[in-house]
């Protein structure tokens, strides 16, 4: 049975997430991101202050942002036992492809940020804009967990009796619901104040909360599901009748 | 007589499977799919109970927009004033009609594809509201297009920023709209569809009312309120 080893990658999952969100806040002071209105000095000043957590923030980032990859694995499976035989398991594939894709947003702005606290003497304009880079690839780049989550609505929605799976139909329109809550975050690109800024209520905050939110319902339901699988004995049980 | 009201009334679900069981798809045992089953008398909730999250979710981050954008213009009346003048009244309010009618026929194709006898009329009014939706979208982009040639941009004045953002939103869910009425489409040409689909089709519809909802808020507070 592949249940534990789902449920390995899963809580492998979780517990780097924790870290890569508490350095984010607490190393890296990104989450929130400081005020889009800083002048090229103050930015510098700011990458001056808090060079050697930036530095090690960056550091432990490196090492934890990979954990959609493990994710978009198990949530590829479980969505596989609501493909099985239906020809190419499509959705199933799309979500890994999320899972793998979207982390690439997730360690590049890390490692932006570090580069900016790399050489805390040189040109404030020059730590301007790979700081202002790093903010951006993190808050604009929201779009890419589509690829996760479309994946999951379909699955949800798609009339099935697959039994002990964590896609009941009304986590599709949650699903749903939060896909549409993550497009704000491009909108940063155009305005420095006010909720579309990207430090602001609906380009960040909204996203970054829903994700949160929705990680937790998502984990929660497949670890119970997982559970349930594991007590059925015969792996035919779980086919569509 | 009694069964044909509860049909028209309420209950699509028992009145297909008590009058017409050969045109229904069976339920399968333990299926997921959560569509309510009233019985007679009982209030029916279009749709399934998971589009509320979705509609009142969406409702509530629009109506938080809706808050900011009136704050912000209470603390800058001229400028949102003058700027307001620029924007082109006849389309918006044209394209008011063309999404109440929208809907209007969406509600209809709704009632139709609940009835048996006039479940053919669903696809066509269906591909109408498709229609009146891409009609939306082309005058949409005649307005954007006047006023981007007039040289207003998002990065004009705060009330240019709140103008292309929240319509600019609004035209997103439009689009995603579309792509819920094409899956209404299909739904719309099965013969039989099961109790499910025709959930489906209502909380689809749900979605698009609430799309037309939004520009009878937006239409007022961006074009008409001085």
């Amino acid at each position: 049975m592949s249940e534990s080893k789902q449920r390995i990658l899963i809580w492998w999952a979780i517990i780097t997430l924790i870290i890569y969100g508490l350095s984010l806040i607490f190393l890296l002071h990104m989450l929130p991101p400081p005020s889009a209105t800083w002048s090229a000095a103050r930015i510098a000043a700011f990458y001056t202050e808090h060079n050697a957590s930036i530095k090690l923030g960056a550091a432990i980032c490196s090492w934890t942002a990979g954990f959609l990859v493990p994710y978009g694995v198990v949530l590829g499976i479980q969505m596989y036992r609501h493909e099985k035989g239906k020809g190419m398991p499509v959705w199933s594939i799309l979500t890994v492809c999320g899972g793998a894709l979207s982390s690439i947003f997730l360690v590049f702005p890390p490692i932006f940020f570090g580069a900016a606290a790399f050489t805390p003497g040189r040109a404030p304009e020059i730590t301007a804009a790979v700081h202002e880079i790093g903010v951006l690839s993190l808050v604009t780049t929201d779009e890419w967990f589509i690829f996760l989550w479309i994946p999951v609505v379909v699955i949800c929605l798609t009339p099935n009796a697959v039994v002990h799976s964590p896609f009941p139909r009304w986590f599709g329109y949650f699903s749903a619901w939060a896909t549409l809550m993550f497009e704000a975050g491009a909108i940063a690109f155009m305005t420095r104040t006010g909720p579309f800024a990207w430090n602001g209520l609906l380009a960040m905050w909204l996203p970054f909360a829903v994700f949160g939110l929705w990680m937790i319902v998502m984990s929660t339901m497949i670890l119970k599901a997982l559970r349930l699988q594991s007590e059925v004995a015969d792996d035919t049980l779980t086919l569509v009748a | 007589m009694r069964e044909w009201r509860r049909r028209t009334a309420r209950s699509p679900v028992s009145s297909f499977q008590t009058r017409t069981p050969r045109s229904v798809v069976p339920e399968h045992e333990g299926d997921n799919s959560h569509s309510t089953r009233p019985q007679d008398g009982q209030p029916h909730v279009p749709g399934e109970p998971g589009i509320w999250i979705l509609l009142f979710g969406d409702l509530a981050v629009f109506a938080t927009l809706f808050s900011i954008y009136s704050f912000h213009r209470a603390g800058e009346k001229e400028i949102f004033a003058q700027s307001q003048q620029h924007l082109n009244r006849a389309l918006g309010g044209t394209n008011t009609i063309v999404l109440l009618t929208s809907s209007l026929m969406l509600a209809f194709a709704a009632r139709a594809i609940r009835r048996n006898e006039l479940r053919k009329l669903a696809a066509p009014l269906v591909i109408g509201t498709i229609g009146l939706a891409l009609c939306f979208v082309g005058l949409k982009f005649v307005e954007y297009h006047s006023l981007l040639s007039k040289g207003f941009t998002p990065a004009t004045n705060q009330f240019f920023m709140y103008y292309f953002v929240l319509t600019g939103l609004h035209l997103g869910h439009v689009l995603i709209g579309l792509g819920v009425l094409l899956a209404l489409l299909r739904l719309a040409k099965k013969p039989a569809p099961s109790a499910t689909h025709i959930a489906f089709f209502e909380g689809g519809a749900c979605f698009w009312h609430m799309v037309d909802l939004l520009w009878l808020v937006i239409f007022p507070l961006l074009f008409l309120v001085r």
